[in-house]
């Protein structure tokens, strides 16, 4: 059997098939898409809800109960929060930028290739590099605003403030390196084996 | 407005099932994955409907679409695929010995093609669909000269797949 003849009867593929009828089309427009972009586009938006509801409960407890310098916590929050929305928006626009599915094949995954490629890299950094900073902002609050630290009359001086930064600063280095391998080791799970699979496609489709 | 969009949409969809079809017959592992794709398809379809502004033929809008969605949306295929043959190939109904030959013949050739990677897949569809590789090139993007080169290899490949099967290797 050749490709040739089975092309005589392709035309028949399908057609004995009884196929959706209006009603049932119409129904499967209101459906949700279940691509894989459509998938990380819920989800970030659920991680959105997620980070609002709690960002809100936390600087609204803040508020509530403490005064004075403790309240920087508060305000770390919102900044971090202001910056979550530059985050959200990055992410969200890559996503939209990611597929074109009535452009043409190549170019189609091509695009989704480099666009995933970005999107990976982004989360990878904003992720990590969030570790460290919420770390050494939170360690320094505490350190100068807990009514804790203020009952230690040597937590004022400059000496004991420039000593605890610096082991604050190393600290938080070393408890990167983990979570900067932990984010590897879960965007890999999350997005490697599709990066893969689109690479070896789009290779095909390069090849000569 | 809307509902005229959409009537039209539905219309034009209906019109042209087969090419949803067959590409859910190609790429889809058994009859849940088949329809799960169909869906997908008409989604994609629907969200990208506005786009659409006759530029192109509907048939090479709709093939660009239905494998788009099909090639990027493919799950890791499972090792133990029970393969559903598209009812073109008669199952059990071949009277006489050379309808026998002749039906187990395609059914290897199906075989065959489902053992191709998806690239290949969407060349053969649209090889079958007996389409020139002008408009290959408008759906896949892949020059014309490229795509002869692979449809050769292809068929060599079919050629190749079908005797290992009919050898059981």
């Amino acid at each position: 059997m050749e490709l040739d003849q089975l092309k005589e009867m392709w035309s028949d593929v399908g057609s004995k098939e009884q196929g959706p009828s209006a009603d049932e089309l119409q129904a499967l427009l209101q459906k949700k898409s279940k691509s894989p972009i459509a998938k990380m586009k819920r989800n970030l938006l659920i991680e959105l809800l997620l980070i609002v509801i709690i960002y809100v409960f936390t600087v609204t407890y803040y508020f509530l109960n403490y005064s004075g310098g403790m309240l920087s916590a508060a305000w770390m929050l919102m900044v971090i929060g202001v910056f979550y929305v530059f985050y959200y928006l990055r992410k969200r626009r890559l996503l939209n930028q990611m597929e074109c599915v009535s452009c043409e094949i190549k170019s189609n995954l091509k695009m989704q290739l480099v666009t995933l490629e970005k999107y990976v890299r982004f989360y990878m950094i904003s992720g990590t590099l969030l570790v460290p900073v919420v770390f050494v902002i939170t360690g320094l609050i505490v350190l100068l605003y807990s009514p804790e630290a203020a009952s230690v009359p040597a937590v004022k001086t400059t000496s004991f403030l420039l000593k605890s930064s610096a082991v604050l600063f190393v600290a938080a280095i070393v408890f990167t390196i983990p979570i900067y391998f932990a984010n590897k080791w879960y965007v890999r799970k999350l997005y490697g084996q599709h990066i893969e699979r689109l690479k070896k496609i789009v290779d095909e489709m390069n090849e000569d | 407005m809307i509902e005229t969009a959409e009537q039209e949409f539905l219309q034009l969809v209906n019109q042209n099932q087969g090419i949803i079809r067959k590409v859910c017959h190609l790429y889809g592992r058994n009859d849940a994955d088949k329809d799960d794709l169909y869906q997908e398809i008409v989604i994609q379809l629907w969200k990208s409907f506005d786009s659409f502004r006759g530029e192109a033929k509907f048939s090479t809008w709709m093939y660009r679409i239905a494998l788009n969605t099909a090639i990027s949306n493919l799950r890791k295929q499972s090792r133990k695929v029970a393969l559903s043959f598209p009812e073109f190939i008669p199952t059990e109904q071949a009277d006489t010995d050379e309808e026998k030959l002749k039906e187990e013949k395609l059914k290897e050739m199906y075989a065959a093609i489902s053992r191709l990677t998806e690239v290949e897949k969407a060349i053969v569809m649209l090889f079958l669909e007996d389409k020139s590789y002008d408009e290959m090139e408008e759906i896949l993007g892949i020059s014309s000269g490229t795509l002869r080169v692979k449809m050769n290899r292809i068929k060599e490949k079919l050629r190749t797949l079908t005797k290992a099967q009919a050898y059981g290797t």
